[in-house]
């Protein structure tokens, strides 16, 4: 009975992806009839070719880079929660994003670099330095609110960082950063796509294959290394995971905050479970449906432009960690 | 299935015995006492692996299953899964159950009496059947030893008796070495067999119940507590 809930929520979940990876492909600043998108879309166009662009070369990859930027930082998300025992833990929460924005920030202004390799490189070195400080201040502080005020400390000096280098920095450089720091899934053109890509479902595929200790360490660490599980191994593995997923997501589409932080929680909430074998693949599916969403809620202003990113991303997600903060007494994952 | 000799445990700045000589053996459930700070929880450690021995020999014959104090954060999981946990050195990469798990998980429920509750979500469920979920978990290991640290602390009286009476019918009927850490005299008397006190002064003194109320250890031990020497 359990297994076909689960299906049914898998099915479900599924086509509410499609319909959202489809509209983001329909709907878009510029109104293209459905009939030509679907001529387009299956290569049998002969009108504008403005319109061919538009489709292939910006909505399709920015649809893309929406499902898969949301995923990746979900299932950070998930992980450091877990890892953590924390449910308030999140990639923008505990300093990471900052940390990869602090490394984009670095070669933007200060090695003046457009190649995204660099870019990728610095962001993830700057989150491995973050996530190796806040492991530190973990052992250190087995209280998790103070963990998690130090995340955010972490995530105040990061910027403050990024905020001297601007001022040093010429003004155009720092244009280029202040429009990256905005946040947009439409930054990944259809050439850098497959780099980004390629990246994003490897970290995916580790995480997947994390999903047994990620279980093991819901009893905490003791129990899990008298089950059995490696700790030091399994915590790095599970860092170095969430540090490739949140640096490459926030190199290439910017800081997208609290989808890491609130997605776990409408997965769990849907799913009422915090099995990491049903909760992590839904975490997936969930993160790739509401980047899908807000990236859609950014077209509201009609033809007069789109709305930033980080503008639409705490509209959706915050009101659910409120609602989960409010309700915990009567949510099992948080008793 | 343990045997310690001359086990030097603590930490690498605070020694805390330098000398324990004791063995525990199958089908017998020993209980371990001894005032806050006597270093019950630092030899339990030690026993479970979570630190090292500063020296001495210690020999462990099989493994060991635990049931600790940590409250973890299982409460989105159900009864059933959090006892499958104790599968994981037994199934594969993706910790997918087989027949086999299922019914040694079934078994291990069944043993402590909350297969009625497999559904339920830890968080539903009271302390003392969560005291009981986790011993199962501790069966479905399949461990020949088990160690539990203080399983009765945060119990009413009748799930203490309770846990008591299910962790010695375990350790006859499935032969388990069965070590608990307890602050709870009364019920270490009745259902142990054998007593380990533990104090800074004496080191480990280890022997039946019977005979330590009668000799005068376990008098001598409590009332060395109430003069505070100790």
């Amino acid at each position: 009975m359990n297994r076909r809930k689960n299906i049914t929520l898998y099915c479900a979940a599924g086509a509410f992806l499609l319909a959202l990876f489809l509209s983001n492909i329909f709907f878009g600043s510029v109104k293209i009839p459905l009939r030509d998108i679907l001529a387009i879309l299956s290569g049998n166009f002969e009108g504008r070719e403005s319109w061919r662009h538009i489709v292939l070369e910006t909505r399709l990859p920015q649809a893309v880079t929406a499902l898969l930027a949301g995923s990746s930082l979900a299932v950070s998300g998930l992980m450091l929660q877990t890892l953590f025992k924390n449910p308030l833990a999140g990639p923008s929460i505990l300093g990471i994003s900052d940390g990869a924005n602090l490394g984009v920030a670095v070669s933007m202004i200060y090695f003046a670099t457009t190649s995204y390799i660099t870019t990728i490189a610095t962001a993830f070195a700057g989150a491995a330095v973050v996530l190796a400080l806040i492991l530190w201040f973990s052992s250190k502080l087995k209280n998790n609110v103070m963990l998690l005020i130090v995340g955010i400390m972490m995530g105040y000096l990061a910027s403050s960082v990024i905020s001297i280098l601007n001022f040093k920095a010429s003004s155009d450089k720092v244009h280029q950063y202040v429009l990256w720091g905005m946040g947009d899934f439409g930054n990944v053109s259809i050439e850098k796509l497959p780099y980004f890509a390629i990246i994003a479902i490897a970290g995916l595929i580790a995480a997947v294959l994390l999903i047994k200790p990620l279980n093991a360490l819901l009893l905490g660490e003791s129990y899990a290394s008298n089950l059995g599980v490696n700790i030091k191994r399994s915590r790095l593995m599970i860092l170095g995971c969430t540090g490739l997923l949140t640096a490459t997501a926030t190199a290439f589409c910017g800081p997208i905050s609290f989808i890491g932080l609130a997605v776990p929680h409408i997965a769990r909430l849907v799913l009422g479970s915090s099995n990491h074998q049903q909760l992590l693949p839904v975490t997936l599916i969930t993160g790739s449906c509401i980047a899908l969403l807000c990236n859609m809620l950014t077209l509201l202003p009609g033809s007069n432009g789109v709305l930033p990113l980080s503008a639409i991303t705490p509209i959706v997600c915050a009101p659910v960690i409120i609602y989960v903060i409010l309700n915990r007494k009567n949510i099992q994952y948080f008793n | 299935m343990i045997e310690a000799r001359r086990l030097a445990i603590g930490y690498k700045n605070n020694i805390l015995h330098e000398s324990l000589d004791f063995e525990l053996s199958c089908g017998e459930v020993v209980c371990l006492m001894g005032l806050n700070g006597a270093g019950k929880s630092t030899l339990i450690k030690t026993l479970c692996g979570f630190i090292k021995p500063l020296g001495g020999s210690l020999k462990i014959d099989g493994e060991i299953g635990v049931v600790l104090t940590d409250k973890g954060n299982a409460g989105g999981l159900t009864v059933y899964e959090m006892v499958s946990l104790g599968r994981y050195k037994h199934t594969g990469y993706f910790g997918t159950l087989r027949e086999n798990d299922h019914k040694v998980i079934q078994e291990s429920l069944k043993a402590v009496g909350i297969e009625g509750k497999a559904d339920r979500y830890m968080s539903q469920i009271s302390d003392g059947e969560r005291q009981k979920a986790f011993i199962a978990k501790a069966l479905a290991q399949e461990c020949p030893i088990i160690i539990l640290d203080e399983p009765t602390a945060f119990l009413d009286v009748t799930s203490r008796i309770e846990t008591m009476a299910l962790l010695r019918k375990l350790a006859y009927n499935q032969g388990k070495a069965v070590l608990i850490s307890t602050h709870d005299l009364d019920n270490a008397i009745n259902f142990a067999d054998r007593l380990w006190l533990l104090s800074k002064e004496r080191q480990l003194v280890s022997g039946a119940p019977s005979s330590l109320v009668e000799n005068g250890t376990v008098e001598e031990f409590f009332k060395l507590r109430d003069a505070g020497t100790l």
